[in-house]
């Protein structure tokens, strides 16, 4: 591919990818401080449970450790892009509800520099937000109720750059400074109100940080085995966020303030990742992150926080033997699991998740790109307490773009 | 590696065919997937109702009713009741309101057409008054009215050539008719009270001979007759009716014949000196309050407060008596929250019960904003710019819970414009204006605020 095409395609996606945002969940927990969560990594990370601190990027881009970017070779330009559908099925207290969302949501480029540096930049989510809901107010000090509608939208994306260094042999680091932008948005409109009329609150709070974390692997490598651990850190940080709260009633738009801050947290991050790999047929990754939510306040007097745990664990296998080999021999297969520990507690209940995994990865014309296409299905929350469970099945669809940058080809 | 695979014995589906199976999947697979997200992005947006339990809207709804009113009867000192097209004549009393009196001063002018003759003759004269509908007070009772010519012009003030409901103008005691009278409302549509013919035939005569210096024109003939006062008896009667004062509705007639051209009879003629008003037209009301909870109350600038008149307060038509309202604890709506909205202001009051006829409720009062000198300021209106008129509202069934009820948001959200609430400023309650200066209907309102029917604001709140 040329590099006039490479410009192009990555300008519309990125367009394409900003557009997107806020549109990537549907979530009634989303309602809560910055929203959910996004899950990390591109396409091969999400086929194997989002495990991979400990893997290399090389033959895909691996974001969830910014030291893997120096796994990247010297001819290589990587590219990701991703896009997903996700249904969900919402159940609380015995009534059901169906939901299907899907948009595009990265696009990431990576590249080495010289022979003890590599960098990838990219657009990847951070949180979003997606919810409707409908509920009964009353105005107090009367019996007079009425309809409120809450609708949320918006998210945290996050623009990073990340730098990769060999410091030795075995040793790499990376830092990843990124830029954390968008807005959490909610529109509530009260109707059917005996006195009053309809009115419409709209807050939306702007985020706009810079934030940095940081990377480490070590490999060793004995034979075709290679055997690699990974360390990442995030510090805990605070989303400031500037904001736009107004009220339109009868036709009258009043400007107003909050008496408090409007922060997020953003906690801080521990991941611990072990990965082995044996060639290019076999890898397997195992992930430990600890996030430190105890920290954080939702201002709701119905939730606490904690830190939470998530542990994942992932494979990935390719029959093939030969360069030559064709078809379904050449197609990478993928498995991988994951358990999150619930950073909120609502009502007294943790609001785990999990999720099982399975991809392939088909490899495209150069034989160095890939196709990759996932399906995950898993489960958010529980029906205690007439809470919500979720659970989807959620098919994701992502180009590694792997092309030959920085050379001449020779033609005998 | 090639060696091997040409050993390798194949027993599945060629390597070939394998090979293009594997492509045609690969294309079916992509092409789905875009199309699906294509076409299948945030479907289902329907309606969520799970989670309502946590939402935090952030917003909360407050209605408070707690504000203090302060009520008081006041009273403006002069009405500007000329040229109204209502003469309003007779005598009342009130227990809550006192003793009123109305009478009624207009000029007349020159008849539109006299047929000339020096063989006409005067035959006689009588004053007609036609009802406008509006009566208040007790109808089954009889009275009488009597005219009188004015005495002087009925000169207007200087500023405004209007005339004021408490100018006594001085009257001629000459009666120059009078009536003993019962309306009886189905059939009376009028009241005709016999003239002296000393009056009549003055008239008769110098229309007759064409008087230049009196009867070429109205203005003229002010100058010769100063106009009729028509003078409600304060003894006998207790009702007060309105008369339609205009041209054709109010008029002296003079009634005159000559024989007719064949010489066997007479042709019978008359002549209309209608209502006019060269000089303003009035009506004079007289008031007397000695005798009521009401009688300290004699200049515009007190407030006589609703606590020295048993927690009631009044309004009365042709009077000048006003309800004013004040709500000295409004400010406090800003210690709350300073970032709430007022989403809307309502005020209540309500009648005091076994004062009023149910079926006689004024059907639309007014507002107006007031200061610390009650000075009638502007008219409440609504968000189209109209008066805002107030109803009364009731339980239909019992009867019961009768109120009046407007929105002033409007009045309420200005009042805080220039941040504070001037709680010298006030409302007003009237009848509307052309209603106030043609009746004398009274109102008593409740104004103790423990009384379960007692003066209500309720706000509408928002905060965040």
């Amino acid at each position: 591919m040329k590099l006039k095409n490479h410009i192009l395609i990555s300008l519309i996606l990125t367009l394409f990818t900003i557009s997107a945002n806020g549109q990537i969940t549907s979530s009634p927990y989303s309602m809560f401080g910055a929203g959910t969560i996004e899950a990390p990594g591109f396409g091969t990370n999400q086929a194997m449970g989002g495990a991979g601190i400990a893997l290399p990027s090389g033959t895909f881009l691996n974001s969830l450790n910014p030291a893997s970017y120096s796994g990247i070779d010297s001819l290589s330009f990587l590219y990701e892009f991703g896009a997903f559908m996700k249904y969900t099925n919402y159940n609380s207290s015995g009534s059901n509800q169906d939901r299907i969302d899907g948009n595009f949501n990265y696009i990431a480029f990576g590249f080495r520099v010289n022979s003890w540096w590599a960098s990838s930049l990219g657009i990847i989510p951070y949180s979003s937000v997606g919810y409707t809901i409908d509920t009964q107010g009353t105005i107090e000090g009367t019996r007079t109720t009425y309809n409120r509608n809450f609708t949320g939208s918006g998210g945290i994306n996050k623009f990073y750059i990340a730098n990769a260094f060999h410091l030795t042999k075995n040793l790499s680091i990376g830092v990843n400074t990124s830029f954390l932008f968008g807005s959490i948005n909610q529109v509530e409109t009260g109707s059917d109100n005996l006195s009053l009329s309809d009115y419409t609150v709209t807050t939306k709070k702007y985020i706009r940080n810079l934030y940095a974390d940081f990377g480490l692997q070590y490999a060793i490598e004995k034979g075709k085995n290679r055997y690699s651990l990974g360390l990442t850190y995030g510090p805990e940080v605070n989303l400031v966020a500037s904001y736009n709260l107004t009220l339109v009633y009868n036709s009258t738009t009043y400007p107003l303030t909050y008496s408090t801050d409007q922060k997020y947290l953003m906690p801080g991050q521990y991941g611990v990742g072990l990965s082995f790999q044996r060639g290019y047929r076999f890898s397997v990754a195992l992930d430990y992150t600890l996030s430190k939510w105890s920290s954080a306040s939702f201002n709701n007097s119905d939730i606490r926080t904690q830190d939470n745990s998530r542990y994942s664990l992932g494979l990935d296998y390719t029959p093939r033997t030969s360069l030559i080999d064709r078809g379904f021999k050449k197609m990478h297969y993928r498995l991988g699991g994951f358990y999150t520990g619930s950073y909120m507690i609502i009502d007294n209940q943790p609001i785990n998740s999990m999720g099982m995994t399975f991809g392939i990865g088909i490899p495209l014309r150069n034989n160095r790109s890939m196709l990759n296409i996932s399906l995950e299905g898993g489960q958010t929350g529980t029906t205690n307490n007439n809470l919500i469970r979720e659970r989807y099945m959620k098919i994701h669809f992502n180009f590694t773009l792997n092309d030959v940058w920085f050379q001449k080809r020779k033609y005998n | 590696m090639r060696m091997t695979e040409k050993g390798r014995k194949r027993t599945g589906i060629p390597r070939k065919f394998e090979h293009l199976i594997f492509r045609w999947l690969l294309r079916a697979v992509v092409v789905s997937g875009v199309s699906w997200m294509m076409t299948a992005c945030n479907v289902g947006s329907n309606e969520f109702t799970m989670g309502s339990e946590f939402i935090d809207g952030g917003s909360t709804l407050t209605m408070i009713d707690t504000f203090q009113i302060k009520m008081s009867t006041v009273l403006i000192d002069s009405l500007n009741t000329s040229n109204t097209g209502t003469a309003l004549i007779g005598h009342y009393v009130d227990p809550n309101l006192g003793t009123v009196t109305a009478t009624s001063y207009f000029e007349l002018g020159i008849p539109t057409s006299f047929s000339e003759s020096s063989d006409n003759v005067y035959d006689s004269t009588v004053v007609i008054l036609r009802y406008n509908g509006y009566y208040y007070g007790d109808t089954t009772r009889w009275q009488t009215i009597t005219v009188h010519p004015i005495a002087e012009r009925l000169n207007g003030n200087e500023w405004d050539n209007g005339i004021y409901n408490n100018r006594n103008t001085p009257y001629s005691s000459e009666v120059l008719g009078s009536v003993h009278f019962l309306k009886r409302t189905a059939v009376s549509d009028s009241l005709v009270i016999p003239i002296r013919d000393t009056l009549g035939k003055d008239f008769f005569t110098r229309m007759n001979e064409g008087d230049d210096d009196y009867m070429t024109s109205s203005s003229s003939l002010v100058n010769y007759f100063h106009g009729l006062a028509i003078v409600p008896d304060t003894t006998e009667s207790n009702v007060v009716y309105g008369f339609k004062a205009d041209a054709t509705n109010l008029v002296m007639r003079v009634y005159y014949h000559r024989p007719n051209a064949n010489g066997d009879g007479q042709d019978d003629y008359y002549a209309d000196f209608p209502y006019t008003s060269v000089d303003p037209a009035y009506n004079r009301i007289e008031d007397d309050r000695s005798q009521t909870l009401l009688k300290s109350l004699v200049t515009q600038k007190e407030d006589l407060s609703s606590t020295s008149t048993d927690g009631e307060t009044f309004v009365q038509c042709g009077t000048g008596l006003l309800t004013k309202m004040r709500f000295p604890s409004l400010n406090d709506i800003q210690l709350i929250n300073k970032q709430g909205v007022i989403m809307k202001a309502e005020l209540e009051f309500s009648p005091v019960a076994n004062t009023y006829d149910p079926q006689a409720l004024p059907d639309s009062l007014i507002l107006i904003e007031t200061n610390k000198i009650n000075a009638p300021v502007s008219t409440l209106t609504s968000s189209d710019g109209t008066t805002l008129h107030l109803s009364p509202s009731s339980d239909e069934l019992y009867n019961e819970n009768t109120k009046f009820s407007v929105d002033i948001t409007d009045y309420i959200q200005n009042a805080f414009s220039d941040g504070l609430y001037n709680t010298e400023n006030g409302l007003l309650i009237s009848w509307g204006t052309t209603q106030y200066l043609n009746r004398l209907d009274g109102l008593v309102i409740q104004a103790d605020q423990k009384a379960e029917n007692g003066p209500k604001l309720k706000i509408y709140y928002m905060t965040f």
